[in-house]
């Protein structure tokens, strides 16, 4: 069905359809017109100001550089500066990239930022083959001299110790010592070495 | 009584306005209907007006109870002046006396319960939080303001808006008020049209079914707003089916006002829409008549209440329907690993142990699934007799089509819409039975009436009490009533009492927002809420410190950008870098201004991996898919051999490369996986977390005594850097030092 458009004095035109004379409003191709350039509108205010890069953000703290110390708070046994932190009696043999033998009477050194609100952490694992030859373990653990904790396992396992520690038992200016002593090691079968058992990580923590 | 007189007063004139409006605009389109029809809708077609202008207000910043006063009254008076509050048109068909006494007789019963429960003060939990808490902060910002930390704000909001009318005069009850406006019109409606089509006796039934339902009494007697939408759908469909008699043009234009107000509503209720299309294109299709107009007409004008809500999400949150469908409108605003929880979620509610329990949840228990229609809706299937009945098949159809949201939330509440058509489809399969239909219909009432429901529902199910006149009208003061009845009541009157104006205040779980002033950030309700919950969350499981640290070592080479590429695929792991540092030998570049980061997921927040903070990492809020990627583009070539990630161990399945993009141009993998080390926990992690809510505005945090870390907040406050404020029914409020 073909339209004609008439002219009309106010401007607008009047749409003949078969006789009948339509308003422009009322035309379909008008309102979807609109329709359309309304839509387009709310697209392109969709298209909000969200950049697609960034520029690095403020920084928290100063950048990692070399650090002043490789001794830190706590130490994993994969880190680099892991054999920084040994005093003695930890194997330097990281097994499967995460864990070290201990030996009889393993010591550690810390340095840490303050001395508050901190707990000693450790993770660890006793072999459960082991307690077939040696029976329970006690391992004492002293900061500094003073004595921690002293704990007997009965059972083998990946085991967590964790206990606070008096802050007035701990420096900032100095290295903590941090020992431990195994009252019965396990000899090892293979080469005869007094082993106390497997180490993944130990120091401070809040 | 002061205040029970401004409740109603703010209730009676949302109505009033919404009638009148609805008379300006039948009467001047010269739509004729029965008496008792012409008043369902106005009601109706004029809320949707009401509800626009509302909007518009909104909008521009005037929504002021002066100016919903002033211009309230002013329409009420033209309609007064133009007598169109005068009945006109033919009384509708007789019902039968006794049904006529009986739905009387029910009917006034539970319409003094449902008011005097709406007009007590507000404590349902929805209402009394997002629902009035957004319309409460829109009177006092006097309109709408980008809301991005709450995504309820999102939501099409249409019953809000008269809500906000009634609430900016008799505040809380007031809008509750006006969804019982909704609850008493849809039994009204479903009477009238069933009289108009010649099943009165069966219409009296179902109406009462639907009516005396406890779920529909408890949501319609609160600031929810399942009835109304469930009232909107059910008028949509009356004039639908009076269009189909009477092929009246101008009918469509009120067709498509409800059919939008269907989605300003609720956006569940799009179906409604869809519904007058369909049924409008096959019907026309069907007699050979011309389709376009009538269906541009229903577009249009459906169209008109829908792009309000449209176009407000898409430009303030780039997506139009958020908070859903952010895979496609990718936005900062939704993470699209919580839409896809979300969804999850609300399709199986936690305490259901199977969905073979919903029958027996929503008809008798009513607690997992919050709520019941009560036992009548066991013999639903009963429904399907009506099948024989041509409307019968219509409402069967359309009750099927309104109820198929349901699949989305199994919450009681969802199948409210699917409620009327059921209701009426069930009466007309009872009806050639007047006796039997009559037995259900006082059993249900009966078994529906508070006493007797507290017998056999769940002792927590979501239900109404009793009929609490004294607090309805404010004889035991609201204060009084809110603090013995609301368990969160009390928090939010804390919040307003110790903290300053202005204050930001994170909570894990949601309060009655609507009775502070303060902005409470609930940590799911957003992307940002929920990234500053992981921060606060960080020093509290080791999982997600940056403990693991990836290296990418390789030949020392000039390097216009670098990228790290996942290369893993699934669930249920993100990928997230707490930091990316790059190398030469021992030295860290200097992040220089001149730096572009990018990431491919979650692009917003990829400066969390480029920040220096043990707390702070970017996450993908993705599964894995091969290619996500992070990038640096450090603006000119720069020597490096080595990039290092610190990561949060929660991410097991991640598989890295490192690519780099020569001065040539040329991209390259440099190293195919990198090597692993553990890092240790840093110290002060606490303390960070806090500097970081900070930085980002927060200062306060409200802790719930079953949230996660709550013996840690409250145990090592000083290291954290928090203060306790107050606690209320073991909420504890503390400022950030």
């Amino acid at each position: 069905m073909l339209a004609r458009r008439k002219a009309q004095p106010g401007g607008l035109g009047v749409l003949t359809v078969e006789g009948r004379t339509r308003h422009p409003l009322y035309s379909l191709f008008v309102i979807l017109v609109r329709l359309l350039l309304l839509i387009l509108c709310l697209w392109l205010a969709g298209c909000t100001s969200i950049p697609d890069t960034y520029a690095p953000p403020v920084q928290r703290k100063p950048l990692t550089g070399p650090e002043p110390s490789p001794i830190g708070h706590f130490v994993t046994m994969s880190a680099p500066n892991a054999e920084a932190h040994f005093v003695r009696d930890v194997s330097r043999t990281l097994e499967g990239g995460a864990w070290r033998w201990v030996f009889e009477h393993p010591e550690f050194i810390f340095r840490l930022p303050s001395t508050r609100h901190l707990r000693f952490s450790m993770d660890f694992a006793i072999p459960e083959m082991t307690f077939r030859q040696r029976g329970p373990v006690t391992i004492s653990i002293f900061i500094n001299g003073h004595l921690l904790d002293k704990t007997r396992y009965e059972r083998g396992g990946q085991l967590h110790f964790e206990k606070p520690v008096p802050p007035e038992w701990l420096r900032t200016d100095i290295d903590n010592v941090v020992a431990m002593e195994i009252d019965k090691p396990w000899i090892a079968p293979e080469d005869g070495k007094k082993l106390g058992f497997i180490l993944t990580g130990a120091g401070f923590i809040q | 009584m002061p205040q029970a007189f401004y409740i109603l007063f703010g209730a009676t004139l949302a109505v009033a306005v919404s009638m009148a409006l609805g008379r300006l605009l039948l009467r001047g389109l010269g739509l004729k209907f029965y008496r008792g029809e012409e008043l369902i809708f106005s009601f109706v077609a004029g809320s949707a007006c009401l509800s626009l202008l509302v909007f518009l207000c909104a909008t521009l910043g005037v929504a002021r109870k002066g100016v919903f006063q002033t211009a309230g009254l002013a329409v009420v008076a033209l309609a007064l002046w133009r007598g169109l509050y005068r009945p006109s048109g033919e009384p509708l068909p007789p019902l039968p006396r006794f049904w006529k006494r009986l739905f009387a007789a029910v009917f006034a019963v539970f319409a003094v319960l449902y008011f005097f429960n709406a007009m007590a003060p507000e404590t349902s939990p929805d209402g009394s939080s997002y629902h009035l808490g957004l319309v409460a902060r829109y009177l006092r910002n006097h309109g709408f303001e980008p809301i991005t930390t709450n995504m309820y704000a999102n939501l099409s909001q249409g019953i809000e808006m008269l809500y906000l009318f009634a609430f900016s005069i008799g505040r809380h009850s007031a809008a509750s008020l006006v969804h019982f406006a909704f609850l008493v019109a849809l039994p009204l409606a479903m009477l009238s049209y069933a009289r108009r089509f010649g099943f009165g006796a069966a219409g009296a039934a179902g109406a009462i079914f639907a009516f005396a339902s406890p779920v529909v009494g408890q949501d319609g007697a609160t600031a929810y707003i399942d009835v109304a939408t469930a009232c909107l759908l059910f008028v949509l469909f009356y004039l639908v089916e009076i269009w189909d008699r009477e092929r009246t043009p101008r009918l469509l234009i009120p067709i498509g006002l409800v059919a939008g107000f269907c989605y300003a509503a609720k956006y569940t209720a799009f179906l409604g829409v869809l519904y007058a299309l369909v049924f409008v294109a096959w019907r026309l299709f069907r007699a050979r008549r011309p389709l376009l107009r009538p269906l541009a007409i229903v577009s249009f004008c459906a169209l008109v209440m829908i792009v309000p809500w449209v176009a407000k999400n898409w430009i303030w949150l780039g997506n139009p329907f958020s908070p859903f469908f952010n895979s496609v409108f990718t936005n900062p605003y939704v993470h699209i690993s919580f839409e896809k929880e979300y969804i999850h979620n609300m399709r199986n509610y936690g305490g259901l142990r199977s969905h073979w329990d919903i029958p027996l949840e929503v008809t008798v228990r009513g607690t997992v699934l919050c709520g019941l229609l009560g036992p009548l809706f066991l013999l639903a299937p009963v429904a399907l007799l009506a099948l024989r009945h041509p409307a019968g098949r219509r409402l069967l159809l359309a009750g099927v089509l309104f109820g198929l949201p349901y699949l989305s939330n199994i919450g009681t509440r969802f199948l409210i819409p699917a409620v009327p058509f059921v209701s009426l489809a069930m009466a007309l399969a009872l009806a050639r039975w007047q006796g039997v239909a009559a037995a259900f219909v006082l059993a249900h009432a009966i078994a529906s009436w508070p006493n007797v429901l507290r017998t056999y529902c769940d002792r927590n199910a979501w239900r109404l009490a009793g009929i609490p006149v004294k607090q309805a009208l404010r004889i035991e003061p609201e204060e009084s009533y809110l603090n013995r009845k609301s368990v969160y009541y009390p928090v939010a009157r804390l919040l307003d009492d110790v903290t300053p104006r202005g204050a930001k205040v994170l909570a894990f779980d949601q309060i009655p927002d609507a009775y502070t002033s303060r902005e409470v950030l609930v940590a799911y309700q957003a992307a940002f809420n929920a990234t500053v919950g992981d921060i606060l969350w960080t020093p509290l499981i080791r999982e997600y410190q940056p403990g693991w640290q990836l290296s990418f070592r390789f030949p020392a080479q000039p390097l216009r950008k670098v990228r790290v590429v996942q290369t893993n695929e699934g669930g249920p792991d993100h990928w997230s870098i707490g930091e990316f540092r790059v190398m030469h030998g021992r030295q860290e570049l200097r992040r220089a201004p001149r730096w572009r980061l990018r990431a491919n997921a979650n692009p917003w927040n990829v400066q969390m991996a480029f920040d220096n903070s043990p707390v702070t990492r970017w996450r993908s809020r993705h599964i894995l898919f091969a290619g996500m990627y992070v990038e640096v583009d450090f603006g000119r070539p720069e020597t490096i051999d080595r990039v290092v990630l610190e990561c949060a161990r929660d991410q097991h399945k991640i598989r890295l490369k490192l690519e780099g993009e020569l001065p040539s141009g040329e991209w390259k993998t440099l190293v195919p996986a990198p090597e692993q080390a553990e890092l240790a926990p840093p110290l002060g992690l606490r303390r960070a977390a806090v500097e970081e809510l900070k930085r980002r505005g927060i200062d306060h945090l409200l802790v719930f005594e079953n949230n996660f870390g709550a013996d840690d907040f409250r145990k090592h406050a000083a290291l954290w850097g928090i203060t306790l404020l107050g606690e209320r029914n073991s909420v504890r409020l503390y400022q950030l030092d």
